[in-house]
């Protein structure tokens, strides 16, 4: 029988922790298609970026996979949102809580897939372990999503943490079944 | 040139009762500007550029679709708005995606955006408020279920 793939697309700003979040949990080791930075202004935060996307896969039974697919973060690459947004079950929005200067480009990822995906979404306020860290209840505030929205704490190096969230979002996928 | 823009904003000034104008730069910087003594121009320049980018970083995407909020009707009273700001909130209708206004309105996009964003910020309209999320997958309670129970154990 064909394999039947399910998928939930992790986005946000540059360096929020998206690859990050999907090595943590995901079954095999996560396909991911980084690069060099070189850009002066990014490369000063980390050496390697995704390029077209990450992949990380959940194996659910013999005829459905969980695939778990990450943007790049740079607007640049928003070509790449567009093919990830089609068919997915649901969207992980990440931000990096300690670097408030990527609220905006959180927002206008949320305007995007808003706009043309509509599935079921979930903010994490990743990286809540470090100092400067804004609160999920700030975040929430800054990126002028209503009550109805959940915007939950996440520390994407810690499995349990990351788990917690997707259960949030499957939780949020459930109400429109 | 500096002229014809001095005209212009004069102009402006005019017609909308406004206290001053200044013709700025995406970057903040004033090109021309006919302000109250005592106003600082490099101020009021760089105040506007950050307005500016703010409405256009919000208003992002040109297949957002906003409506009204409850009590407009309340806060459109209180502001006075001008005629090519009642056509834009016209339009705004919980239908119309960014796209469709700009067409409708035959206003420019920095415009509209920028209006939009004013009403967001004073809260006459808001973001349409997703009565149906569509799933791109044929998902079943059980299917979920499974999904559910296979993350727990991971």
């Amino acid at each position: 029988m064909a394999e039947k793939k399910i998928k939930i697309v992790v986005s946000g700003p540059y360096a929020a922790g998206k690859t990050q979040f999907i090595n943590t949990i995901s079954e095999i080791e996560t396909v991911k298609t980084e690069a060099k930075t070189t850009k002066e202004g990014e490369k000063e935060k980390k050496d390697h970026t995704t390029v077209a996307m990450d992949f990380g896969r959940i194996k659910i039974d013999d005829e459905h996979t969980l695939y778990l697919f990450g943007t790049p973060g740079q607007a640049r690459f928003d070509f790449m949102w567009d093919i990830l947004g089609k068919g997915m079950v649901g969207l992980v929005v990440l931000v990096d809580s300690t670097d408030p200067a990527t609220f905006h480009e959180a927002r206008r990822i949320i305007n995007y897939f808003e706009s043309r995906y509509p599935a079921p979404f979930v903010v994490g306020c990743n990286k809540q372990d470090l100092k400067g860290a804004w609160s999920p209840e700030d975040i929430r505030t800054a990126l002028d999503l209503g009550e109805e929205i959940k915007v939950l704490p996440l520390v994407a190096t810690d499995k349990e943490n990351v788990k917690r969230v997707l259960l949030e979002l499957l939780d949020e996928i459930g109400k429109y079944i | 040139m500096a002229v014809k823009y001095y005209d212009i904003l004069e102009e402006f000034i005019r017609d909308s009762g406004a206290e001053g104008a200044v013709l700025v730069s995406v970057d903040g910087l004033a090109i021309a500007s006919v302000l109250p003594a005592g106003a600082d121009e490099d101020r009021v320049a760089a105040m506007g550029a950050a307005i500016l980018s703010l409405g256009e970083r919000k208003i992002s995407d040109y297949g957002l679709i906003f409506e009204k909020s409850e009590n407009w009707e309340n806060i459109a009273k209180k502001v006075y708005l001008l005629d090519y700001e009642k056509k834009v909130l016209h339009l705004v209708d919980g239908k119309n995606r960014v796209s469709d206004i700009i067409y409708h309105s035959k206003l420019s996009d920095l415009i509209v955006k920028r209006t939009l964003y004013g009403f967001l910020a004073c809260g006459i309209i808001q973001r349409e408020k997703k009565k149906e999320r569509k799933l791109g997958f044929d998902l079943t309670r059980n299917l979920l279920n499974k999904i559910i129970s296979k993350i727990k154990g991971l």
